[in-house]
């Protein structure tokens, strides 16, 4: 294999792809909107987008843990997160942060081989550290800062 | 080339061509459409929206080491895979 090589399998096929996307190599997906189209995504700022794109990479630099971020809607936030964490990257060696805005919720969930470092203990801080943004409003803000205080006591403790 | 000639290409033509693409511009939407942070997301308002996950992007957890598949992890339940727990409210 070379250096270069992307290893990772796409989600989605590149033949099953819409109109206008397209396949680039880290696995994103890039699409186009058309002239006067209404946005249907997550309105989210960019700049906020950015700061948790940095603080996961960061998180996962210093930890060699893998961070992952949900944002979902279920009746029963606890099930949902366990059923959702074999399906997540890496998820032996991860970190699952996800919040359900409409049950008003965050559950998080690390996996076998980073729970030595990211007890239960750890995981409540990180809780603590996101539910004091969400009373004001702010989701990305609340996830960003429940990362940060996560890795950061993963390496002091 | 008379001065009327000369009056008409140098200064006709452009105030036409200026006159033209402004009142397009002033008739056309002046913007492509809406944009996500027009209105960003707060947590008073209802989520319904796509499930959202993210990670880090080319990154590896084993950086000293190749990364490789295969490993039968899929085959763990989610009850032998979890390790830590937290939830909260707000």
């Amino acid at each position: 294999m070379a250096s270069g090589d992307v290893i990772q399998r796409p989600a989605v096929a590149p033949e099953n792809l819409p109109h206008g996307a397209a396949l680039t190599a880290s696995g994103r997906i890039s699409a186009v909107r058309g002239l006067g189209q209404a946005f249907t995504g997550a309105p989210f700022k960019d700049r906020d987008l950015i700061t948790l794109d940095d603080t996961l990479t960061h998180a996962m630099r210093i930890t060699n843990v893998r961070f992952t971020v949900y944002i979902g809607d279920d009746v029963n936030p606890a099930a949902a997160t366990d059923a959702l964490l074999p399906t997540t990257p890496d998820a032996d060696n991860s970190v699952l942060v996800a919040v359900f805005p409409n049950q008003r919720s965050i559950e998080v969930r690390s996996g076998r081989t980073a729970a030595d470092r990211a007890t239960d203990r750890v995981l409540q801080l990180g809780i603590t550290a996101a539910v004091s943004s969400f009373g004001q409003g702010n989701l990305l803000d609340g996830i960003t800062s429940a990362v940060r205080v996560i890795a950061n006591a993963m390496v002091a403790p | 080339m008379s001065i009327l000639e000369t009056t008409l290409i140098f200064v006709g033509i452009p105030l036409l061509i200026v006159l033209v693409f402004g009142g397009l511009s002033f008739v056309m939407s002046k913007y492509p459409g809406s944009t996500p942070s027009d209105d960003p997301y707060t947590l008073d308002r209802k989520w319904e929206y796509e499930p959202l996950l993210w990670t880090a992007t080319d990154e590896s957890t084993h950086p000293w080491k190749y990364p490789h598949h295969g490993h039968g992890h899929a085959a763990l339940t989610s009850a032998e895979l979890i390790g830590g727990t937290a939830s909260g409210k707000w």
